[in-house]
């Protein structure tokens, strides 16, 4: 039963000072399964990813992410999981092309070159690989962003409101590849605001 | 099962690229580092440090003997002296040097003639206003060869016994106002050492919170990176900028200032190589402590006002109280200013050098390590 949990924790907890950000939450996501996280802006969804991936130390809570101890082998999950942040977050003074070189060499990412081209070709991407991230809209700044956060073939997505002011057409598209990806074995932990 | 991953050579190579890449974008920031040098240069060497001449001076005649005159027309034609007024007392003199009119006041006393033949040792006070050493250290630099040579073609013949000893006067120099003395070789050599402190720990310091404030941060912490494959990813780019203002400023020294470089320049390279580290590592420490780039450029000045000032370069080192010299001894600078005008002006190889460096060096390794060790994996 275990080994089909893509995600398996309980008891999460964070708290920054005497704020409790996150209190005890379980979370059990199989795999190949699209989670969908939903709360109000400042609940805790982006502080219960980042406890995920390793970007913030859990206060309490144990469990496994993909099969890796959540607290202790955090180096070991971030190689297997993509995180989409909420606000673009990859380099706008670099190209899409070299934004994406720099990811798959940080994951070492076997013949990197192809790797790249693949990723540029699936997303669409091809023909604006030079541009700078910075230059792109809000749509291909998203696409960019999926792009790189699936060059390292990982299996299991985070993405933390993914489709925050992308138009409607945009959309459209993301979650039509999201469902083909989960359709390929992906597990995607997805969070939304209520009103998003 | 080891908790961080092993230290990859390709990911420091990823890291490198990216930060080459990203500085050829930023023009402003690139065009700063080799404009602070040139900047700096101008006017450290030019504009505050050119030899000056034609000082003006007051000349305080007592003696009408012969040999008075002789000394007045050699410090004329020395160019150093305009004796542009004539005063009658001491006290007129101090005014004038008080008040900033004259820079020299030259004081003959009376009987200076007859005492000089008598091999009396007469004394010949020259008193300076040294608030800017820079402005009075050549002159009273020259003025004891000029003396001697001046009285040579008086002191013939039967007088010619005065001349045999060290010297047939009393030569008593005042520097007022500040007692020690810098020169013009001093000051090209340490600027390279001033311009890398600020520019390295700057360019350096601005380097984590950059990525913090534009909210890269999160994502490069989503990756396995390792914090020394960050680190030392991000100075490398730097040293080659390091190295590139070493040469403007060594081609400027030579060509422009005629800074005689009697020393090795690879040793000189070798130095700066490890210097240049020290400054990043201190940079990309202060980087992982402060919360912005705001407050990294407050600390860098925090850390370069008190290096100029320690160092040496503003002031010479050996007039210092105590606790300054103990403060000034932690900074890389310091040291880094001893070995640059020991190579280029005293002509210093690695063993004489080697005294200097080690403190660099050990500074480096201890800052780097802080860093090392301060750099969070998590954005706690």
């Amino acid at each position: 039963m275990n080994g089909e949990l893509a995600i398996d924790v309980r008891g999460m907890t964070k708290r920054f000072g005497d704020r409790t950000v996150v209190n005890d939450i379980a979370l059990q996501v199989r795999t190949g399964e699209i989670y969908g996280f939903l709360g109000p802006n400042g609940s805790g969804k982006t502080t219960f990813i980042r406890m995920l991936c390793g970007l913030l130390r859990a206060d309490a809570g144990s469990g496994t992410c993909l099969g890796h101890d959540v607290i202790t082998e955090s180096e070991i999950i971030k190689r297997q999981v993509g995180y989409m942040t909420q606000r673009f977050s990859f380099w706008e003074d670099l190209s899409i092309a070299e934004n994406l070189d720099f990811v798959a060499r940080m994951y070492d990412v076997k013949n990197r070159r192809e790797a790249v081209q693949r990723s540029l070709e699936q997303l669409g991407l091809a023909g604006r690989q030079k541009q700078l991230a910075g230059e792109l809209s809000g749509g291909w700044k998203q696409r960019l962003a999926l792009a790189a956060c699936l060059i390292h073939q990982p299996k299991l997505l985070l993405l933390d409101e993914p489709t925050a002011g992308v138009d409607p057409k945009a959309r459209r598209d993301f979650w039509e590849q999201i469902h083909i990806l989960a359709g390929e074995g992906l597990t995607f932990l997805i969070h939304h605001a209520l009103h998003g | 099962m080891s908790r961080h991953p092993k230290f990859s050579f390709s990911r420091l190579v990823g890291i490198i690229v990216k930060e080459f890449t990203q500085m050829r974008r930023d023009r402003l920031t690139f065009a700063m580092m080799l404009g602070i040098p040139l900047l700096q240069l101008t006017l450290f060497g030019y504009a505050i440090n050119s030899d000056p001449r034609h000082l003006p001076a007051a000349i305080l005649q007592a003696d009408r003997g012969p040999q008075g005159r002789t000394l007045l027309y050699a410090f004329k034609n020395s160019t150093y002296f305009d004796f542009t007024r004539e005063v009658k007392t001491e006290q007129e003199g101090h005014d004038l040097l008080a008040q900033g009119r004259v820079q020299f006041v030259v004081n003959i006393p009376e009987n200076f003639s007859r005492d000089l033949l008598r091999g009396d040792r007469p004394q010949l006070l020259v008193e300076a206003d040294a608030t800017d050493p820079a402005a009075t250290g050549f002159a009273l630099g020259a003025l004891g060869t000029l003396m001697n040579g001046a009285l040579k073609n008086d002191l013939k013949g039967p007088l010619d016994y005065l001349n045999q000893t060290d010297s047939p006067i009393d030569l008593r120099v005042h520097s007022l106002y500040n007692p020690e003395i810098n020169t013009q070789y001093n000051i090209v050599p340490g600027l390279m050492g001033v311009i890398l402190t600020m520019t390295m720990i700057m360019i350096t310091g601005l380097a984590i919170t950059r990525e913090r404030e534009r909210g890269t941060m999160e994502n490069l912490l989503s990756m396995p990176t390792r914090p020394s494959e960050v680190l030392i990813g991000k100075i490398v780019p730097y040293i080659l900028v390091g190295y590139i203002q070493v040469a403007v400023i060594l081609i400027a020294a030579y060509f422009l200032f005629h800074v005689p470089i009697h020393g090795s320049i690879p040793l000189l390279l070798v130095v700066a190589l490890i210097f240049i580290a020290a400054n990043l590592a201190m940079g990309i420490t202060f980087s992982t402590v402060a919360k912005n780039q705001l407050q990294a450029m407050q600390m860098t000045f925090f850390v370069f006002l008190p290096s100029i000032l320690l160092s040496g370069f503003m002031f010479p080192f050996r007039g210092m109280p105590v606790w300054a010299q103990t403060i000034g001894e932690v900074f890389p600078l310091t040291h880094f200013l001893r070995i640059v005008r020991g190579i280029l002006l005293k002509g210093n190889g690695l063993y004489d050098v080697s005294r200097e460096l080690w403190p660099i060096a050990l500074f480096a390794a201890i800052m780097l390590t802080v860093g090392v060790k301060r750099y969070r994996q998590t954005l706690d």
